[in-house]
């Protein structure tokens, strides 16, 4: 192809000669165009001569005939970039619409245009742009080893490069089995989008009120409201766990909503649970169970005996058991257990948190599996039982912790908050400084935050015990801390939220007046922060990036800022407990002197 | 100075900087001193070239941009480096924005590049379909079958929307 030719057809009504690929459109008027009356005399002429001839025959047309041929000129000036230009030239077109949208509408314009649209390159760099990472989550069966089937080049090509180490295989070839960019970026889409503008009810729940007469012997009667007040929750992407003031503990599938069992066998009020999800892996076992700081939202003032019992031995655990916990998938260390009278001897309100060093557990209350084959339910109460259940079968497992592998055990103690090694049985460290009670603590491995009656936040580092930092800004009592790594929310019972950014420096970033009564519940996820209160409100509020800041690309860089979206719930008379995973979200409240569970999802609804 | 001929043999001098942005031309010259003998470039012709040498003499005393890493999000991508004047610049004719892509790509200039396709991608935000034909010039050529898809997308685009 010459290039003098090509220059001049943007000159004069002929096709216009192939760029180098794909074909060029076809344009619809070229078939009357191609028997001009001097095509081959005019093929003939030089550029500039053609131009000459084409100027002198334009200057005998009459207007009407000029407008014909300006009509008919312009559409042959409009380009089909994706078609005219190569296929990685469009691409790079497609590249800079961050807009889904319009992708979508681009997609249905043509064929040519849905086949490059497509390429799951653009869905992935789009993922990465609205942050929509894929979950690694080795615990899902997506994992496929064998390299039999090798996936399109487009998905292989720009696969991210997976961080070694947390799969014990061969890194390189370990891909996704049928992964799509594009359905991943469909669904993380629809899923916000859901958040924002609300998702669908799966279930509202009215708990009942059982009392158990050993509890409350003073009231026989079953009808003691007191009794339903959920204490805790604990949630991931399969189940809901609620932990019931009543020694009961709800489990609820998290994709339906339906009630799968009640789990019976505390003797006294629950008020901590944790949900450790099936499957995983077992590269450390039992790393990540965490117990939620939990604080009962009436005295308990019932001192029972601790039970110093003999805590049974590897060889005296039961086949089933074995199984349940998926012992025989791994390669256990030796180590000592504690006993529960180490665990609770101080304080029956007993907030409390463990982690040893890898991936925390989510601010849900789910950590990741080792391997066993159902999700496990650890509980614990007044009745200073620790109890891990199988969700499945729902019995009871264990009376204590089984594997008790958890690092440390915190303790909000009265005006002081200790640090235990639950493997030696320990006091690490006394935190010293609040003037007043401690209400609540939080624990992520390297720093604890604690916050009481006295209004401040302090922010100690778990290493040294020494106090890292006091955070001020509340006006009443501090009750809900949320640890993230370069975040900490906390709430009030001044119904404010107020965000620091924790680092190598300590700011209040963001003060919320979140609700008009005291803060009961806070969660924050990657994007959202879900908040409840004693107003009986359930609010949404979400993280909007702080663009002047540098570094602050990704959610969570600390420096961002929360803006109201909306109302998760109609209004009650008091919201006991919220709770979100990235596409469940559970709100615990009091409606009409009952309590009533419900439960949202956000998922597509195609996909369940 | 660097002298160029493009395909219909018009003959551009430009500075050394000026040229250099072009990383055809810094390839062939070498980066060693005059060169006597004209640079042929066959396939820009002599309107797109006086076109990116414009481009090249405004941005000549640009830091040099930072290499983005491969998944950059696309909005910090396009927000570098697109002045006003960039964005007046770029408004012109489809055919000449499409040579200009062309020979952005041909010439090697990526700046320039990302301009014109950041340009396109900014023709095609917001436009339904329909639009987006009637733009571009595109005749409906999907089958039965793929408009019944088509259907489809709609759906998932107003869902999106929504």
């Amino acid at each position: 192809m010459s290039l003098d030719e090509r220059s001049s057809a943007t000159t004069i009504l002929m096709p216009v000669l192939s760029p180098p690929t794909p074909a060029p459109s076809p344009g619809p008027t070229f078939a009357s165009l191609s028997d001009p009356p001097v095509p081959h005399e005019f093929d003939a002429l030089q550029t500039h001569q053609r131009k000459e001839y084409l100027l002198s025959v334009l200057r005998h047309c009459t207007p009407s005939e000029l407008l014909f041929v300006a009509t008919t000129v312009e559409p042959l000036l409009k380009r089909d970039f994706l078609r005219d230009l190569p296929p990685e030239l469009a691409l790079h077109i497609l590249g800079f619409v961050d807009d889904p949208l319009t992708l979508c509408r681009a997609s249905c314009v043509n064929s040519h245009w849905n086949r490059l649209i497509a390429d799951d390159f653009l869905w992935h760099s789009l993922c990465l742009s609205h942050a929509f990472v894929p979950e690694s989550d080795p615990s899902l069966p997506l994992w496929d080893d064998s390299d039999s089937d090798a996936p399109s080049t487009s998905t292989t090509r720009h696969r991210p490069h997976r961080s070694a180490g947390s799969i014990p295989t061969n890194s390189s070839s370990t891909h996704k089995h049928k992964f799509s960019y594009r359905a991943h970026f469909k669904s993380e889409f629809i899923t916000l989008s859901n958040w924002r503008s609300g998702g669908s009810l799966l279930r509202n729940h009215r708990v009942p009120f059982v009392s158990p007469p050993h509890l409350f012997p003073e009231r026989p009667n079953q009808s003691d409201p007191q009794s339903a007040i959920p204490t805790s929750i604990a949630l991931d992407s399969d189940w809901v766990v609620v932990g019931l003031a009543n020694c009961r503990i709800h489990v609820y599938s998290a994709r339906t909503g339906v009630l799968s069992r009640t789990l019976v066998g505390h003797s006294s009020g629950v008020w901590a649970v944790a949900l450790v999800k099936a499957g995983g892996h077992s590269a450390h076992p039992l790393d990540l169970l965490r117990l939620d700081n939990i604080r009962p939202p009436f005295p308990a003032s019932e001192s029972l005996d601790v039970p110093t019992e003999s805590l049974p031995t590897d060889h005296q655990v039961s086949p089933t058991m074995r199984t349940a916990l998926g012992l025989d998938f791994t390669h256990r260390r030796p180590l000592r257990r504690k006993s529960l009278s180490e665990l609770f001897s101080h304080d029956p309100i007993t907030p409390q948190k463990a982690r040893l060093p890898g991936k925390p557990s989510d601010p849900s209350g789910s950590s990741d599996g080792w391997g066993q084959p159902n999700a496990l339910v650890v509980s614990s109460g007044c009745d200073k039982e620790l109890r891990v259940w199988d969700v499945m079968s729902g019995t009871v497992r264990v009376w204590d912790i089984q594997r008790g592998k958890m690092l440390r055990v915190l303790e909000g103690h009265e005006q002081s908050v200790r640090i235990w090694d639950i493997n030696t049985g320990t006091c690490l460290h006394i935190l010293r400084g609040h003037f007043h009670q401690i209400y609540c603590v939080a624990f992520d491995g390297v720093r604890v935050a604690s916050g009481g009656i006295d209004t401040t936040v302090r922010v100690w580092d778990a290493e040294s015990g020494a106090c890292l930092a006091l955070l001020q800004g509340h006006t009443g009592l501090v009750c809900q801390l949320q640890l993230s790594p370069n975040r900490l929310v906390t709430g009030g019972s001044d119904g404010r939220i107020i965000t620091f950014s924790i680092g190598s420096t300590f700011s209040l970033v963001q003060r919320l007046a979140a609700h008009d009564n005291s803060i009961t519940g806070l969660q924050a996820n990657q994007r959202f922060l879900v908040t409840g209160g004693a107003d009986g409100r359930a609010r949404l509020f979400q993280y909007e990036d702080d663009d002047e800041t540098p570094g602050a690309a990704t959610p969570g860089s600390g420096h961002g800022k929360y803006e109201y979206v909306r109302e998760l719930s109609e209004p009650s008379e008091n919201v006991w407990k919220v709770a979100c995973t990235k596409d469940v979200c559970v709100v615990l409240s009091k409606k009409a002197g009952k309590t009533v569970m419900e439960m949202w999802s956000f998922r597509p609804k195609d996909s369940t | 100075m660097v002298t160029v001929v493009v395909s219909d043999g018009v003959t551009f001098t430009m500075e050394q900087d000026v040229a250099f942005q072009c990383g055809l031309i810094a390839d062939f010259a070498g980066g060693g001193g005059d060169q006597e003998e004209p640079i042929p470039i066959q396939a820009v012709n002599s309107t797109v070239m006086r076109k990116v040498i414009e481009y090249c003499e405004h941005h000549r005393n640009d830091p040099p941009q930072p290499e983005v890493p491969e998944g950059t999000p696309l909005e910090r991508k396009d927000r570098r480096g697109r002045d006003a004047w960039d964005k007046q610049f770029i408004q012109v004719e489809q055919e000449l924005l499409f040579e200009i892509i062309l020979a952005a790509n041909y010439l090697n200039i990526k700046p320039l590049l990302d301009l014109g396709c950041s340009q396109v991608a900014e023709m095609m935000k917001g436009k339904t379909p329909a639009e987006i034909q009637q733009m571009f010039n595109i005749v409906n050529g999907f089958t039965a079958d793929e408009e019944a898809q088509n259907g489809e997308g709609e759906e998932k685009a107003r869902n999106l929307n929504s």
